[in-house]
């Protein structure tokens, strides 16, 4: 092992090595930033390109992406709110906040110190545990995934804040979406109407960048202005060494993110964004005032952020061990392996030791280098949240939808992700949090297939989940984490009614006014209930028990939504009994927005979106981009010009030369 | 750099002028796609990259044969797209045999017709090997699956695919009971699950268990190979079940329905060279997975009889629970 992790430091440490090292640290930077593209994109695009490297140079290349990608997400998640990659979803909650007060330099700094520490907490598990790497793999078997999916379902019930039951819903819902495709278990394919892109299910990538960033554009373009709303005429990104001073003063904070991380990281197919989540969730749980959660709280910062960038160490644990990818990033890089001749399985760690300990240590240094870079350029990235969002807006949209297209060369992708975000503004708007619905769209099948295993090892015997050690412990977390909220809200109920307080009322939605209008989404959610209701019934039984288990409680949850907003008597009694006093992260502002302007974002998206289906990327971008900024943003046609320009150029140099990749080139050129 | 191609595709063609040359330079005239319907890093996926560059060397023009993944419902998306495809060759496949025919014998409606498939070659066959975990005392040889006193437990990625239905056919012509433990995402996954006790034994292509035979993590049973590759193994004819032999995946790559004879017959015959290219062979010893090749002719006689045989076993396909 020495010697192999000697041999490691020699390969890194020539030029050739830190110069693969630095440009994949870059590349991890810039695709963690813009929203869409991501880890597993920057990797799949360059695999092609691995192949006039020498395997070591492939793999430090791989290994800076893994490490600097993640904190290249949180960047635009705390300042726009919006993930740059999925798993940054929960650093928005307390990182933008502290953006909107103008300590975006403190956020920054806390998520670079938190991520390099986790990244390397992570590597540091990872080397401590690889001897028994095997025997810990095995542990977890079907019950397992199942209880761990469990688990995390239910830890949507620990952070919807005053939302209780809109998160429920949303889980529900997502739950559903998950459903969606072939299921390997029983053979049947479901949900699909007869679409065969859906065959594989719901793209993850493409829904969760509709969800999180196509979605926060609209509502970017509804509300206008500029990020920055307290009118500060500069953003000074100062208080950068107290961030990273914070990581260290919370070291608990820190530490147990990273432990999270990388045990969610080890499991495969759960990935950082249910490990950040469950992170943030458990901080906040832990800390003497949740209530300042979600407003700026650095501790919310460097929960997520820890986990995120632990998780990477954790899925080599599997992947080391037989080859069984931890995360996605992983499951390709499995591939790169492959291709230069080193065949993933249980003698990769035997045979190929220096490889692995190049990787590790790649991984390793790149975390650090990550922040390094990312620091140093941060005041610049930061003016960002300056410039007007009307340019702003059309070059997130367009860089989104392309690098969803670039996952998978499929234009289907980028239909997904459009419609994400049409039902991720809704969510925003109707505060339903969009937060469960991503970790349901991610655990469902896990959660799935792990139950019907189970059954089949055990003959149907359900007493599985309760006879294995490991699955008892997690079914023992879960009762606790179900348990305690609601004992808590119970108890918050009876005292206030003791005290004389009325129950407080349902949160008006604030983009409708007048009951009639209140109830349209509720509605909408309990006919889509009783629909997937009567359309499991076309399947047979082992593909039928689980979706339709998850669409009737969907329906008793939908049914409560709808009385709790009719306001009447019993409707407040429900809205009081599932909104407690937790914080609420992800919040809306609450002002009106003029159905007039929210028609008008819509319709340019999707008048982006038709004219990418008709004449491709590179002729409907940079239109787009000039047209959205000269006639909504009413600027200059030499400012349009530009941002066209700018948006169409990163994107030609960086897919179509540098990766050598072909973008859709639309219906009537293709 | 495309200036510099085009000045290549000049001279090329400056350079054959025989009329023999002028004919045949008419295909390729572009860069092929072939489609793999699985997801990157299986055998499904690497052994026609392996292939893919090389290629590029032997077809005229010098095209280049670019591999696009599109996986989904066990390979039914990317047959479909393949059924779908203009048949100019410009657009072919690699297929999983018998996993491909597998849903129509077994009366399920699919979006492809696999009779209707051009075939232009196979690269490779791997046979089958049935195996059991390292540390599972009850199950050390073959005969020991008939005597658990119940039905074997065998974990597969699921219905209709190969391995699934290779237990079926087990069953009917060895007398093993089993019973399928679905789900799992591949070859590497539903082997681990065996490891891990999940299930008692697994059946997957020899190739896939090298690795787990030489950790000590499982223990082969039987071999469907003509000639074992893993020491002391036995293999299914010494065993007295030789109509078994040779049961396996074939990597098989086709055409779309319609492709006309000469195109086929020049993409096959670049395989064939592409195969024997030294850079496919270092990469075939490198991961021990060997090459079989068959041309265009070999091919369709051999899955004439092949599908023959599963047409035979079709009872055996269907779904169990």
């Amino acid at each position: 092992m020495l010697e192999s992790t000697l041999q490691a430091f020699e390969l890194l440490f020539t030029v050739r090595g830190l110069l693969f090292l630095g440009l994949g640290t870059v590349i991890g930077l810039v695709f963690g930033v813009i929203p869409g593209l991501g880890g597993t994109t920057a990797i799949a695009l360059l695999i092609p390109l691995t192949f006039g490297m020498q395997p070591y140079e492939a793999i430090t290349l791989m290994g800076g992406i893994m490490g600097s990608v993640s904190f290249g997400g949180s960047i635009t998640a705390i300042l726009i709110n919006t993930p740059g990659i999925a798993p940054a979803a929960a650093t928005c909650f307390d990182g933008y906040p502290l953006a909107q007060q103008g300590k975006a330099g403190l956020a920054i700094g806390a998520a670079g110190a938190a991520s390099s520490l986790g990244g390397l907490l992570g590597v540091v598990v990872l080397i401590a545990v690889i001897p028994l790497a095997k025997q810990i793999v095995l542990l977890f078997g079907p019950p397992e995934f199942f209880m761990l999916a469990i688990m995390g379902l239910s830890a949507i019930a620990l952070s919807t804040g005053g939302r209780f039951l809109r998160g429920l819903i949303a889980g529900l819902a997502g739950l559903l979406l998950s459903f969606v495709g072939y299921d390997s278990v029983s053979g049947g394919i479901r949900f699909t109407g007869g679409i065969e892109y859906l065959w594989d299910g719901i793209a993850l990538v493409p829904a969760l960048t509709g969800l999180f960033a196509i979605s926060e554009m609209i509502n970017l373009s509804v509300k206008g202005g500029t990020v920055v709303t307290s009118g500060q005429a500069n953003v000074a990104i100062t208080r950068v060494m107290d961030g990273v001073r914070a990581v260290f003063t919370h070291y608990r904070v820190t530490l147990r993110g990273s432990l999270i991380g990388t045990f969610i990281g080890a499991v495969p197919g759960v990935g950082g964004t249910v490990a950040a989540f469950l992170s943030y969730a458990s901080t906040l749980h832990a800390d003497k005032d949740p209530a300042s959660f979600g407003k700026g709280n650095i501790k919310g910062v460097i929960a997520p952020e820890a986990a995120n960038n632990a998780k990477d160490g954790g899925a080599l644990i599997p992947t080391l061990a037989f080859g069984i990818p931890g995360s996605a990033e992983m499951a390709i890089f499995l591939g790169v392996l492959v291709l230069h001749g080193m065949e993933p399985g249980p003698m990769l760690l035997i045979e190929h030791q220096g490889m692995v300990f190049t990787l590790i240590l790649a991984l390793s240094a790149s975390c650090v280098l990550a922040t390094v870079m990312g620091l140093a350029v941060t005041r610049q990235l930061a003016l960002i949240t300056l410039v007007d969002v009307h340019v702003l807006v059309p070059a997130v949209v367009a860089l989104s939808l392309v690098g969803v297209y670039a996952l998978n060369n499929n234009i289907g992708d980028v239909l997904i992700a459009f419609a994400f975000g049409g039902l991720g503004y809704l969510m925003i708007r109707f505060q339903y949090p969009r937060i469960t619905m991503v970790i349901a769209l991610v655990l469902g099948e896990l959660a799935e297939r792990g139950f019907h295993q189970s059954m089949m090892m055990s003959d149907g015997a359900i007493s599985v989940f309760f006879t294995r050690g490991i699955s008892a412990v997690l079914f023992a977390i879960t009762a606790l984490i179900l348990v305690a909220p609601a004992a808590r809200l119970l108890n918050e109920y009876l005292r206030s009614r003791a005290r004389g307080v009325k129950p407080r009322a349902a949160a008006a939605t604030p983009a409708l006014q007048g009951r009639g209008a209140r109830l349209v989404v509720p509605a909408l959610v309990l006919a889509l209930a009783l629909a997937m209701i009567a359309w499991t019934y076309g399947h047979e039984p082992r593909t039928r028990l689980v979706p339709a288990l998850t669409a009737w409680t969907l329906l008793i949850f939908a049914l409560l939504d709808l009385a709790a907003a009719t306001g009447t008597r019993p409707g407040r009694f429900i809205a009081a009994l599932f909104t407690g006093s937790l914080a609420g992260p992800e919040g809306d502002d609450g002002k009106p927005q003029p159905s007039r302007r929210v028609l008008a974002a819509c319709a340019w998206v999707t008048g982006y979106l038709i004219a990418v289906l008709l004449v491709g990327f590179h002729l409907a971008t940079p239109v787009y981009v000039a047209l959205f900024v000269i006639t909504r943003g009413r600027m200059s046609l030499r400012k349009g010009l530009l941002a066209a320009a700018a948006t169409e150029g990163f994107i030609a140099v960086t897919f179509e030369w540098l990766m050598q990749f072909q973008l859709y080139r639309g219906l009537l050129f293709g | 750099m495309s200036g510099i191609r085009t000045l290549g595709i000049v001279a090329v063609a400056t350079l054959s002028l025989s009329l023999a040359a002028q004919a045949r330079a008419a295909f390729p005239e572009k860069d092929i796609t072939i489609i793999i319907p699985f997801s990157p890093g299986g055998g499904m996926d690497t052994t026609p990259r392996a292939i893919a560059g090389p290629m590029s060397k032997y077809l005229p023009n010098n095209v280049k044969v670019i591999p696009k993944n599109i996986p989904g419902a066990g390979g039914r998306r990317g047959y479909a797209e393949l059924m779908r495809s203009a048949p100019d060759g410009y657009t072919i496949s690699i297929i999983n045999f018998p996993g491909a025919a597998i849903p129509s014998l077994t009366g399920e409606k699919v979006t492809y017709d696999i009779n209707k498939f051009v075939w232009v070659a196979r690269l490779s066959n791997s046979a089958y090997l049935i195996a059991s975990a390292g540390k599972n005392d009850a199950i050390s040889k073959f005969n020991d699956l008939k005597k658990l006193g119940r039905p074997v437990k065998m974990t597969h990625t699921g219905y209709g695919s190969t391995a699934y239905s290779a237990a079926g056919i087990v069953r009917d012509a060895m007398g093993i009971e089993s019973t399928p433990l679905t789900g799992y995402k591949s070859s590497q996954e539903y082997i681990v699950g065996m490891i891990r006790g999940d299930g008692d034994a697994t059946i997957a292509p020899v190739e896939s268990f090298y690795k787990f035979v030489a950790s000590g993590d499982v223990k082969a049973l039987v071999t469907f190979e003509a000639k074992s590759t893993l020491p002391g193994v036995p293999t299914v004819r010494s065993l007295g079940y030789e109509e078994l032999e040779g049961l396996g995946v074939d990597r098989i790559v086709a055409a779309p329905p319609g492709t006309p004879d000469s195109v086929r017959r020049i993409i096959s015959e670049a395989i064939m060279k592409a195969i024997q290219d030294p850079e496919a062979q270092a990469w075939a010893k490198k991961v021990r997975r060997p090459f079989d090749p068959m041309d265009t002719d070999e091919v369709t006689a051999y899955l004439n009889k092949s599908i023959a045989f599963y047409t035979k076993y079709k009872s055996s396909l269907l779904k169990r629970d």
